[in-house]
């Protein structure tokens, strides 16, 4: 595994985090004291800080840091959580997912907002807030955030220490050192330890190589300690006796004198820390000169982290004539239980995370051919049951039972694989929370948002794909559908607008409305805008619906002037194509007054469903069965003729109306007989019932979709199609579209016009 | 330490001292265990730790027996190195280069 995989990893768990920071600030803004948030929150940005420290984001780590701080305040009670500590954590958690973005596919975060969100923590953590505008100039330069980085690290007010904690989450030493980092004139001096095994130099290194490189970052003091040494009779001329203690004046940073001994680290101790250790050096420089030899005091200087201890411990040590053996223990005890010691206290610092189920990341090309293999499966199973049924001679029960445990397997492998890709919408909608929150501080609105079913499961490839549509829905919305506070006060109605979004099921589909109780569309000014714009004509006839369908068109913008969030010209109909794209729909409807609601319907790609299969002009399709309520046999008293061509049924004590398949689909030119068919009374997206006639019922299978658009292209009133047990294609209808069709347009203008784009 | 220098026997030390050297050096080395030895590092271009490791353990043992072991001359590599690796032993370290 190479660094690369290493930090792809680190930033995948960064998006957990942040996701977990977020989910957990949003919480304490809705009034949540449970301490327990407060240290969710807390560990995710101290595991992110802590990453990033390890691959040398100082960028990351330092602005980690002062919100960690600010944080670590809150957690220990010091500061109270009011909502605009709460607003300034949440922009500095969005600074902290852009960092994280900017760290991995480079680029670079605006400094301003960096160093203005940090002098604004940095300011609660002391306990005296600024005012937002204020924080500005009191940020450090942002050249500075990066050579500095320790600079608003060594100013932050210091974290409660009875919490035992010390930014020190890493095994690395990195963050340990970087609060009391030297900074003399940009050059740091670096402690270094360094004691090489005997497998270092058998493996071909050699540490004169290794000090000679380091000597490259700069300057050297370099104290060897031979104290190890044997006698010459008992040496091994192929052992370690050396260890270094060696100062380093550079100009470089912490990574880089690490990089020296990266090749060595397996084979050696090495310990860096920042700042000089200068007891070290002078006392070996005292005694040097008149006793070289004496070697035993040396290491007094290395103890000098716990004097008294190693006072004791090294004055017996010192008179022993024979220089090493003795006082090697003493000398290195100490040593040793420092690391304890600094592993304990790095022990301490996180503290027990709440036991996550366990997961493993795989690698979604192999979800894919999982899930492609067992739709084949599913299909063969298909075909061999069958094949049984039309060679059923005796009735074999033994074949049968045999054949329907290997449904059910079938079955439940299938809803397995299913499962592993399906995901919660949730992540997107948690992205959706930072974009409300920038666009209303950009147009000095006040939003809430609120979501719904962000559990709503959906195909990953599905989740991907719709944040961005979403995303441009989410700012028309704020930026178009809400009004300004002033105005709403006026109108009566909350300063503070509410975006809902939410996401469920429907017939086999996911629905996501974002429904905002703003102003509703303007009709007469889109109308008049339609006209200016040559898209319809001025004398048009149009329902309330087609105008607000008009903002679908390409180079249709609604807002009077052109703002940076929306309304460019490529508004509302991008939106639409790409939702189109993954197969799905999309619709308003609008109030004036008190808002709209875009819905968008998403099919749940590649997944397997269960369907009617009937037969409706000699073709066999396939009915979702999620969107069947009820089957029933129309009677001739039932049906009742409204208008031209539309007829109803009775059923029980309500009219509906029926709408024949086979005629929409253009499989037949005239109406068929209803009492020859079958009705399915079927609910679709609007919520509305309606009666789809078929010929026939053949059975309800279970069906591997196949993307038409993937492999032909879209068909108007076809959502998918399928490979039935017999080898036979079969197509899925779209049972939404068909509904729509039998309100009165045909099916394939407006459809073939959305999918044309 | 000091004075003679005409009566030890002198060990010319090879132009390589890397890791392979340090085996035969020992050995060498402890040849001349008991009697005063000079040795002539002026041909070393490159010399290792291991290495010294040995020349210093040398050192070490001759001063415990009170003989003379002494590094002279020596090439400016090997000197170097040993200013490198922060040794100071002035049994190695030819007596002008130590200040």
């Amino acid at each position: 595994m190479d660094m690369n995989e290493i930090k792809e990893i680190f930033f995948q768990e960064c998006e957990e985090q942040l996701a977990e920071l977020e989910s957990g600030l949003l919480r304490l803004n809705d009034g949540d004291t449970d301490p327990e948030t407060v240290n969710a929150v807390f560990r995710a940005v101290h595991s992110i800080k802590g990453g990033a420290g390890a691959f040398g984001l100082d960028d990351l780590v330092s602005f980690a840091h002062v919100f960690e701080t600010t944080l670590d305040c809150v957690r220990s009670n010091k500061l109270e959580a009011s909502q605009d500590l709460l607003k300034v954590m949440l922009r500095s958690a969005d600074v902290l997912a852009d960092l994280t973005a900017a760290s991995r596919d480079g680029g670079t975060v605006e400094s301003s907002r960096t160093s203005g969100l940090v002098a604004e923590l940095e300011a609660y953590a002391k306990g005296q807030p600024l005012p937002a505008s204020a924080a500005a100039p009191v940020a450090v330069a942002p050249e500075s955030v990066k050579t500095e980085a320790p600079a608003p690290v060594a100013e932050a007010p210091e974290p409660t220490d009875d919490s035992g904690f010390q930014p020190v989450p890493f095994s690395f030493d990195a963050l340990d050192g970087e609060d009391e980092l030297a900074i003399d004139g940009g050059r740091s001096v670096f402690t270094v330890r360094f004691k090489p095994r005997s497998d270092l130099y058998a493996k071909g290194n050699e540490a004169v190589l290794i000090l000679r490189e380091l000597a490259k970052l700069g300057d050297l003091q370099v104290r060897c300690e031979t104290d190890d040494l044997p006698s010459l009779d008992m040496l091994d001329p192929e052992g370690a006796y050396f260890s270094w203690l060696i100062r380093v004046e550079t100009e470089s940073d912490e990574e880089a004198v690490r990089q020296v001994f990266e090749f060595v680290e397996w084979d050696s101790t090495v310990e860096i820390t920042a700042g000089a250790d200068e007891e070290a050096f002078s006392a070996p420089a005292a005694s040097g000169e008149d006793q070289p030899m004496a070697a035993v005091p040396f290491d007094l200087s290395l103890l000098e982290d716990e004097p008294p201890v190693s006072a004791e411990a090294a004055a017996p040590a010192a008179p022993a004539p024979a220089a090493g053996e003795p006082a090697l223990a003493p000398a290195n005890m100490p040593l040793a239980a420092k690391a304890i010691a600094e592993a304990e206290k790095k022990e301490t610092v996180v503290p027990a995370v709440p036991a996550a189920p366990q997961t493993i990341r795989v690698d979604l090309d192999r979800v894919d051919r999982l899930i492609n293999l067992v739709g084949e499966l599913v299909i063969n199973q298909a075909m061999l049951a069958q094949s049984v049924v039309e060679n059923e001679s005796g009735g074999s029960s033994a074949v049968n039972l045999g054949l329907e445990e290997l449904q059910q397997l079938t079955r439940e492998i299938q809803d397995s694989v299913m499962a592993i890709r399906a995901q919660p919408v949730k992540p997107v909608f948690q992205r959706m929370g930072r974009i409300v929150r920038e666009i209303a501080d950009m147009t000095g609105k006040q939003v809430r948002l609120v979501t719904e079913g962000e559990n709503t499961e959906v195909d990953k490839t599905v989740i991907d794909k719709i944040a961005e549509p979403l995303t441009h829905m989410i700012r028309n919305a704020v930026d178009h559908g809400l009004e300004r506070p002033e105005k709403r006060t006026e109108l009566g109605k909350n300063a503070e607008g509410v975006l809902r979004l939410s996401a469920k099921h429907r017939s086999g589909r996911i629905v996501i409305e974002i429904a905002d109780d703003g102003a509703g569309i303007n009709r007469e000014r889109v109308k008049a805008k339609a006209i200016e714009n040559g898209l319809i004509a001025p004398d048009a006839n149009l329902s309330d619906e087609d105008i607000d369908n008009l903002i679908f068109h390409p180079g249709f913008s609604t807002a009077d002037k052109i703002s940076d969030i929306s309304g460019r010209g490529v508004g509302m109909d991008v939106v639409k194509r790409s939702i189109q794209a993954l197969g799905g729909r999309i619709s308003i409807t609008s109030k004036p007054g008190k808002g709209s609601i875009f819905t968008m319907s998403l099919p749940l790609t590649l997944a397997v469903l269960d369907g009617m299969v009937v037969t409706v002009a000699n073709q066999t399709l396939v009915v979702p069965l999620t969107a069947i309520v009820e089957t029933l046999q129309p009677e001739k008293a039932d049906i009742h003729s409204f208008g031209p061509s539309q007829r109803l049924i009775a059923i029980r004590d309500t009219f509906c109306p029926l709408v024949d398949v086979g005629h929409i689909l253009n499989f037949r030119s005239d109406l068929a007989n209803p009492i020859d068919g079958v009705a399915l009374l079927v609910e679709s997206e609007g919520g509305g019932q309606r009666a789809l006639m078929v010929d026939a019922i053949q059975g309800q299978r279970q069906v591997v979709i196949k993307s038409l658009e993937a492999n032909y292209t879209n068909v108007p009133g076809i959502a998918a199609a399928t490979i039935l047990g017999d080898g036979r294609v079969a197509l899925i209808l779209d049972v939404d579209a068909v509904v729509t069709a039998s309100r009165g347009q045909p099916l394939s203008p407006d459809m073939m016009l959305a999918a044309t784009g | 330490m000091s004075s003679d220098g005409t009566s030890a026997k002198v060990l010319k030390l090879p132009e390589v001292l890397d890791l392979n050297a340090a085996s035969r050096l020992h050995e060498q080395v402890l040849a001349h265990k008991g009697e005063d030895i000079d040795i002539d590092a002026s041909d070393v271009s490159r010399v290792g730790a291991q290495c010294l490791q040995v020349l210093l353990a040398a050192a070490k043992s001759w001063r415990a027996e009170d003989q003379n072991f002494k590094v002279q001359p020596a090439s400016d590599v090997f000197i170097k190195t040993l200013q490198l690796l922060g040794i100071s032993d002035e049994a190695l370290l030819p007596k002008e280069m130590l200040k």
